[in-house]
């Protein structure tokens, strides 16, 4: 089987996002951002699925000047942008994620035992931005690690070698949750979360996720105009019956497919009314709604 | 036996889809009945086919068949919905008098204190009964001005409507089309009344050629431009008002008289378009009409008998925003306002809404009298019922005899107030139940020891078939000092640090840890009398895993006999339960008895109650499921579940409409189910009533429920259900 030339492979130092990410501010969050950044206050971004928050960090992490690192699934090497800008280190938080995944471990090899950092220990060495997503979904004893990093002492402690880590200047904490889910015992302690500025997420108004859709998707206006309002029409069920109202991602969805010349209510069947429920009642309910925007 | 060739579109089966649908486009949470309900209010809508609206809610006909295909048919209804779903979007019940129009400079202020001078300064809308009134009664012939507005209005929300939805716009235009078809035609029609046909016609897209009256040509020209100017830009209700004074001010002059054929001529249908271009290049409509001196608009030319309001559209429903506005205006409604509303303003207003119904019959005067003055009553009623302080002093003629009607209260510790569910009325009577929660008293373990040693083969078997669930229901618990094997990562972690010389950490194993199932389910048992009943005689003792055969065995016992083997699977995989029980009589005294709660752990105390429990009185379910969903409401899990063990349908004392109705007590246990499941709570009832198909059905979701062929097969249907149901 021979490997498709078009995929690369990048050490994490090298990847550098060369385009400015789309991001469509809704208010001051840029300007707050920036004024966290300044002062190295962590910052807490809050709000339901699909609603902009990673592409948010993606693009401020550009717009102060960063290249950007991605990680998956904890691999991580050691990242050092150029001209000593500051990486962009994204950890997904699970129930399984444990203090060792963050801060580092021993690992085992032919000689002998060797200590790798973690996501977290790199981004504070390096004076990165590292963005913990979902921190609630985490274990309870990880999210206390952060406790230190966030306030004025900025230190963390690496029990295993008896180290504590300063962390660099420019580091700096950011993490995300959807409160949404709510069950009260994977909530964000007060202990936790008044560490944090905190900014809030909504869904767009019409106007503007009609121009995010447009952008992201490709689709012609007058699609994405419809598409933007059924997924205003749809969040207004939310009391009525449907847990999670529509995110801007799968609006974006069903604008691809009918960009490739998908029918647009059969778009919407996949891309939005199968996604968000599987009541049959409700999924006929929005069938509905869909057919009377869509011819 | 349903009939599979039916086209005909019942709204009952769609009727929470449809609701779910209308919300979404309205964004707001209305409710969406059934048409019969309000006519049998009686409170002056009168047809029974097309759809219609009182501000809040949505009355769609019970069933259409008027096409050849269901697919027609629902396309029909789904336009009448959404039509009335526009009105609401559209604002066309929140009309306010002194709200300035988008398109029209106004003339409603300068005609409202033209009108003040010629009631010699007797405030005018003193006591106006809504903001409409107080726009009609600016017109002579309220009549006229009624028809006019209706028709402008509704044809404004219809183009908004698909202007904003353009996947509706194909099935707007197929009866659009159709409509225009069915029209009556304008040559018999009288000069007045062809005028406001062509109007109609034009709104429905009538591109062609349309016969007007030819004295009337240019009116009807003028006419259309209005119509046009409203239509073709983003108008509001208040823009409708402003078209109908200026519309009314032509029409009115016009004398209603019949013409020959050659009395008419035609316009084009597309005619008004060019010559509003010409109009002026400012936004607003109108500027001159201002300057007029007299802006008083005239009365209607002719007799008002000679007047004949227009043929209707069908899928625009009917429209009534005067009535609707006045029933959804909480506000305006206060009763200090409603003392000064006179019946006879109410008749007014109903009297003017009335569609005559043949032409030729004297329809006027003394002979409507008897027939308004009984709706002017129900109106009244009904406007007491939807404000909220009428609610206690409230008396409902049709319960049984001595029934105190009234909201109770909870004086005493453990009591709780619960609303029910009125069918018929369609609305919840406040506060009307009362429940006594209590610990169930203490009987002997002489039952429970019985039961363990009668079920014993089965209750291995259950255990057993319970033990083997699936691995991925329980939860791995990393990182213990002690547990079921080795967990590999922290193992290796500590061997890492055994070579490094730190010391390693202890907690290496992992175990299941079963309490993560995360489900919590409450058992409510039916202990009414009727469980008293013995069943018929015992099945193949083999069979029930070689229990002897006992012949006095009631209902109620074989319900606490499943509930003993439940408990016993339950304790097994860890699951949290409440046992509860509930029987009652009357709305004032239900009781609840607590058997065993969540948190409480399984103990002999439990199985003594479980002894003691034995058949009481009634059986009304709406509110000992509300209580214990209230209770489950508090367990905070991803999954909770309410079992209803049941032998027959709900009933109590004073929970129907008359002794024999039985729709009320179901409609309300329906209603509690459906609460409960907004909540996030699955309810499941078992019940061991033959008769069970005919109100489960109707009160529950269609496979959320289960009738037992044979009441001595509970004990081991029981658990078998529950696993099949939470696993």
């Amino acid at each position: 089987m021979s490997i498709n030339e078009n995929s690369r492979q990048y050490r994490i130092e090298e990847f550098v996002i060369r385009q400015k990410p789309y991001y469509v501010p809704s208010s001051d969050e840029v300007e707050i951002f920036e004024a966290a950044y300044r002062q190295r206050v962590p910052v807490l971004l809050k709000g339901p699925t699909g609603t902009g928050k990673t592409r948010f960090v993606e693009y401020m992490a550009w717009k102060l000047g960063q290249p950007l690192t991605i990680v998956k699934d904890g691999a991580l090497a050691a990242e050092q942008g150029s001209n000593g800008a500051v990486p962009l280190v994204t950890v997904a938080c699970h129930e399984d994620l444990s203090a060792s995944d963050l801060i580092g471990r021993y690992l085992l090899d032919a000689n002998g035992t060797r200590w790798i950092d973690g996501p977290l220990t790199r981004a504070v060495k390096a004076g990165g931005i590292c963005y913990l997503d979902e921190v609630v979904e985490a274990r309870k004893d990880t999210t206390v690690i952060i406790h230190p990093l966030t306030d004025h002492r900025r230190l963390l402690t690496i029990d295993k070698l008896g180290e504590v880590v300063e962390a660099a200047d420019s580091f700096l904490l950011v993490v995300s949750y959807n409160p949404g889910y709510q069950n009260v015992l994977k909530d964000l302690k007060h202990s936790t979360r008044q560490r944090f500025v905190a900014l809030d997420f909504q869904f767009p108004d019409a106007e503007r996720e009609a121009m995010i859709i447009g952008h992201e998707s490709g689709v012609d206006e007058e699609n994405a105009t419809l598409l933007a309002k059924l997924g205003h029409k749809v969040r207004t069920l939310r009391e009525h019956g449907l847990k999670e109202g529509a995110s801007t991602r799968v609006l974006i969805y069903a604008g691809r497919l009918i960009k490739e010349g998908i029918a647009p209510r059969r778009a919407c069947h996949v891309a939005v009314t199968w996604g968000i429920t599987d009541d049959p009642q409700v999924q006929r309910s929005l069938e509905e709604v869909v057919s009377a925007i869509f011819p | 036996m349903p009939d599979t060739d039916s086209t005909a579109v019942e709204l009952a089966p769609i009727h929470d889809m449809l609701q779910m649908y209308c919300r979404a486009l309205s964004e707001r949470g209305v409710e969406l009945q059934d048409l019969k309900q309000l006519l049998e209010k009686n409170i002056g809508w009168s047809r029974a086919d097309v759809a219609t609206s009182d501000g809040a809610a949505i009355f769609l006909p019970t069933s259409v068949e008027r096409f050849a295909t269901e697919i027609e048919n629902f396309e029909f209804l789904k336009v009448m919905l959404t039509q009335q779903a526009g009105h609401i979007e559209f604002g066309s019940f929140d009309f306010e008098f002194d709200r300035p129009s988008i398109l029209f400079h106004d003339l409603r202020p300068r005609l409202y204190q033209l009108a003040e001078r010629e009631h010699h300064g007797h405030d005018p809308d003193d006591a106006s009964p809504t903001e409409l009134t107080r726009f009609f009664r600016l017109f002579p012939n309220k009549r006229l001005a009624l028809d006019i507005f209706s028709i402008i209005e509704s044809a404004r929300v219809e183009a908004c409507v698909m202007r904003g939805y353009p996947g509706i716009a194909a099935a707007y235009q197929v009866l659009r089309e159709r409509a225009l078809a069915l029209r009556q035609e304008v040559i018999f029609l009288p000069a007045r009344e062809a005028l406001l046909e062509c109007l109609i016609r034009i709104s429905l897209g009538q591109g062609g050629p349309i016969t007007v009256p030819a004295e009337g040509a240019d009116a009807a020209i003028d006419l259309s431009q209005l119509l046009r100017w409203v239509l073709t830009n983003d108008a509001t209700v208040e823009d409708t008002a402003e078209a109908t004074l200026r519309i009314y001010a032509r029409l009115a002059r016009v004398k209603n008289d019949h013409l020959e054929e050659s009395g008419f001529t035609t316009i084009e249908g597309s005619e008004g378009r060019s010559n509003r271009s010409r109009r002026s290049s400012s936004s607003k409509w109108g500027e001159e009409d201002i300057d007029r001196e007299s802006v008083l608009l005239p009365p209607a030319a002719g007799r008002e008998k000679d007047y004949f309001p227009p043929q209707g559209v069908d899928y625009r429903g009917e429209f009534q925003p005067e009535l609707a506005q006045l029933l959804s205006r909480p506000q305006a409604n206060s009763r200090e306002h409603r003392k000064s509303l006179t019946a006879e303003e109410l008749a007014e207003l109903l009297r003017n809404q009335r569609q005559p119904k043949r032409r030729d019959s004297d329809e006027e005067g003394e002979e409507q009298d008897p027939q308004i003055s009984q709706m002017v009553q129900n109106l009244m009623r009904e406007l007491d019922q939807r404000d909220p302080r009428m609610q206690s002093v409230q008396k409902k003629p049709w319960l049984q005899a001595d029934e105190d009607a009234g909201p109770l209260s909870a004086t005493q510790p453990n009591t709780f107030i619960y609303d029910e569910w009125d069918v018929h009325a369609g609305q919840y009577r406040s506060r009307w139940c009362r429940v006594y929660e209590k610990i169930m008293g203490l009987g002997d373990l002489t039952f429970y020891r019985d039961t363990l040693a009668n079920y014993a083969g089965l209750l291995q078997r259950i255990r057993r078939e319970f033990e083997q669930v699936a691995p991925e229901t329980y939860h791995k618990e990393k990182r213990l000092p002690e547990g079921t094997d080795h967990d590999l990562d922290a193992a290796i972690e500590a061997l890492t640090d055994l070579r490094r010389g730190v010391s390693p950490s202890e907690k290496i194993f992992w175990r299941h840890h079963k309490n993560e199932r995360d489900v919590v389910v409450a058992f409510l048992l039916d202990m009414s009398g009727s469980t008293g009943e013995a069943i018929a005689a015992v099945s193949d003792p083999a069979q029930s895993g070689g229990r002897s055969a006992s012949s006095q065995r009631r209902i109620i016992d074989v319900e606490k006999e499943a509930i003993v083997l439940m408990g016993d699977a339950l304790e097994a995989i860890g699951d949290r339960y409440a046992v509860y029980g509930f029987s009652g009589h009357g709305r004032d005294n239900i009781e609840f008895y607590v058997l065993k709660d969540f948190d409480e752990e399984f103990s002999p105390d439990v199985a003594k109650r479980l002894g003691r429990a034995g058949p009481l009185h009634a059986t009304r379910m709406g509110p000992a499921i509300r209580h214990a969903a209230s209770k489950l409401r508090l367990q905070q899990t991803r999954s909770r579940f309410l079992f209803l063990i049941s032998d027959g349908r709900p009933q109590d004392r004073g929970y129907s409409q008359e002794s024999t109705e039985k729709a009320y007590a179901v409609q309300d246990t329906r209603m509690a189910l459906v609460e409960a499941r907004r909540d996030g709570i699955t309810p499941f009832c078992l019940t061991v009533d033959k008769e069970g198909n005919d109100y489960l059905r109707a009160m529950m979701d269609d496979f959320s429920y289960e009738v037992l062929a044979d009441v001595a097969l509970l004990p081991e249907r029981l658990p078998q259900l529950y696993r099949r149901l939470t696993f």
